[in-house]
């Protein structure tokens, strides 16, 4: 491999103001945050079935894996246990620059 | 994968200013579970990490979300220096008889930049889709050269593939000022006039697209 053709670290190109890390403090939901998750829950629940034709397969398919989430806002543990079984895992990130923080 | 450690405010469900958790798990989280995705987006993550940045990636992202931010309006405030502190992410726009790069350019598109691009990438492959790019930003230089040389149009912001913003000197046009009454009348026989003095010296434009915002323009060029 020719050594301009190297690929970039993780995120090099960002600025150094711009940088992505891990939070230091975990994020804490208010009751009210998981009140708007299951209502965003029911209403997707809702567009799946009205839409399921247009939905992408890839998407349809796997759209259930979600109902385990449906009371409460995820823990990153409950996502990565999910997350677990195809190798992934989730992390919470916070992104500089790139969207408000 | 990375999720957002924000959530969207109660009385704004259908919408989030920037990536939350909710677009993170509802938006990514199924699809993951698709082999099929995740070999195409280790792929494509890849073959992306090759590809150099410059700065005028940068000026073009920042272009974006300026654009984003003003719904597709771009104001002359956010036009200084590409500098907009936040962006509405993926906010659609209010109805409205303009038209915006974003309806339509697969470079200033949030939903072209992701699953569309790869929709197409998918569906032509490498090869094709990166000919009509290349096809489309010769196409576009050729037209923002053309522009350059009318002394009252100035081009705003680099060229960005097939999408180039410019804005007129109405002071500098007082001709269009007197026979053309209504700014939306003017512009578009402004913009005609340009198009025609394009098609005229080279017959690979064939059409052209015109997006208002305010008194600032952007174009997008077709090829035959």
């Amino acid at each position: 491999m020719r050594s301009w053709a190297k690929p970039r670290t993780s995120h090099s190109f960002l600025t150094s103001k711009e940088s992505i890390r891990t939070p230091d403090v975990m994020p804490y939901f208010s009751e009210n945050d998981h009140e708007t998750w299951r209502r965003f829950f029911a209403e997707a629940r809702r567009s799946w079935s009205t839409h399921s034709s247009i939905v992408h397969p890839y998407y349809r398919d796997n759209s259930f894996r979600l109902e385990q989430f449906a009371d409460r806002i995820p823990s990153l543990d409950e996502l990565n246990s999910a997350l677990a079984a195809i190798g992934w895992r989730s992390c919470y990130v916070y992104v500089n620059g790139l969207v408000p923080g | 994968m990375p999720v957002s450690q924000k959530i969207r405010p109660s009385n704004a469900l259908h919408f989030a200013r920037e990536p939350d958790f909710i677009h993170d798990i509802f938006g990514h989280f199924p699809v993951l579970f698709s082999e099929e995705y995740r070999d195409l987006l280790s792929a494509w993550t890849e073959q992306s990490s090759f590809l150099p940045i410059y700065e005028g990636d940068r000026a073009n992202y920042h272009l974006n979300k300026m654009m984003v931010l003003s719904h597709g309006h771009v104001s002359e405030s956010c036009q200084k220096q590409y500098k907009a502190q936040e962006g509405d992410y993926l906010q659609d726009r209010e109805e409205s008889n303009l038209r915006s790069p974003m309806d339509y350019s697969l470079e200033l598109t949030r939903p072209f930049r992701s699953l569309r691009i790869w929709l197409a990438w998918k569906y032509y492959g490498p090869s094709l889709l990166a000919n009509a790019l290349r096809e489309k930003y010769l196409l576009a230089q050729f037209c923002r050269d053309e522009f350059q040389k009318i002394p009252h149009l100035k081009i705003l912001a680099p060229l960005d593939l097939s999408i180039f913003a410019f804005s007129i000197d109405w002071s500098l046009s007082r001709q269009y000022r007197i026979t053309c009454g209504h700014p939306p009348r003017r512009t578009r026989r402004t913009l005609s006039l340009c198009a025609c003095r394009c098609s005229q010296r080279e017959k690979a434009v064939s059409g052209s697209k015109f997006a208002l915002f305010e008194d600032q323009y952007s174009s997008e060029i077709h090829g035959l």
